[in-house]
């Protein structure tokens, strides 16, 4: 929360990211365990995902209240060779259909890469799977170019 | 003041990078970027004399947009960042502002990052978007560099 009872635009990027690495499994997570059973043999120790792009519609304040919590819906939008996008959605609790009043709205790009050697790589075959998994072509795909106003 | 028809200048300041802003990837996390886009923009808004206060409640603004292109990696540094922003546009019902962050010595590898930031000016009472008001409009004109269309 910040001086004006609003939670804080910055915050809503920590949102986002939370539910991203849940979704993607990053170490650690229930999905990380469950793929672990199910060794990729095209997987390395150094693959990982780095943000490169995160573009935030705020639609209306957060206000801060006791106990509240919010619902972060996330999808994926588009699949390419090494990148993709993930849109996410900030929800009352339980509000997920396709006309969802949202709070915010984000569109978020991600580039599969080598972690020792600093540079991108070709997304797994597991990693597509993953991917795959998340395309719900039920909900609205605003990005790229959908939007109005300066890029 | 920037008389009409002139180009403003551009906003700078240095944030000093903290050890608690890395993550597990030793990476200056994505959210510590957006704090930085915000602790520059508040000095912006403070040195053209519009004043971001809680206790002027009716004359705020609300960030409205916040994109970031992430261009390359911010890792734990002593040496400060320096963060640039500017106005490129003013309508009525928002501001636009630019931002980057860059080495302070310029090293010559580009910006780490830069931002777009839309600003809807808001009163908090009433809980509705207000209008620009002249004299917002005239102290930001000081940092006005329009996008070249």
């Amino acid at each position: 929360m910040d001086a004006y009872r609003h939670v804080n635009n910055t915050l809503y990027f920590r949102y986002c990211e939370q539910a991203r690495t849940q979704m993607l499994g990053f170490e650690g997570s229930a999905e990380a365990e469950m793929r672990a059973r199910t060794p990729d043999p095209e997987a390395e120790p150094t693959d990982g995902f780095v943000l490169i792009s995160a573009d935030m519609e705020y639609k209306k304040p957060l206000v801060y209240r006791d106990n509240r919590t919010v619902d972060v819906q996330s999808w994926v939008t588009r699949i390419g060779n090494s990148s993709f996008d993930i849109a996410h959605r900030i929800v009352s609790p339980g509000d997920l259909g396709p006309a969802a009043k949202h709070y915010a709205a984000c569109f978020t790009t991600m580039v599969a890469v080598d972690k020792a050697a600093q540079r991108s790589r070709k997304l797994r075959t597991s990693e597509l799977a993953m991917l795959e998994g998340y395309l719900d072509p039920a909900l609205p795909v605003p990005m790229p170019g959908g939007r109005k106003g300066p890029q | 003041m920037t008389a009409p028809g002139t180009v403003g200048v551009k906003h700078r300041t240095e944030i000093q990078v903290r050890w608690g802003d890395q993550d597990a990837y030793q990476h200056v996390n994505n959210v510590a970027y957006a704090a930085y886009l915000q602790e520059a923009r508040a000095e912006m808004l403070a040195a053209a004399g519009v004043r971001a206060s809680a206790h002027a409640r009716h004359g705020t603004f609300v960030v409205a947009r916040l994109k970031v292109q992430y261009l390359r990696q911010l890792t734990f540094r002593p040496a400060p960042v320096a963060v640039t922003t500017w106005v490129s546009a003013m309508s009525p019902a928002r501001i636009t502002l630019r931002c980057e962050i860059t080495d302070p010595a310029d090293d010559g590898l580009g910006p780490y990052c830069t931002g777009l930031t839309v600003l809807v000016p808001y009163d908090l009472d009433e809980d509705y978007p207000r209008r620009v008001s002249d004299e917002e409009r005239a102290a930001l004109s000081h940092f006005l560099i329009p996008d070249p269309s």
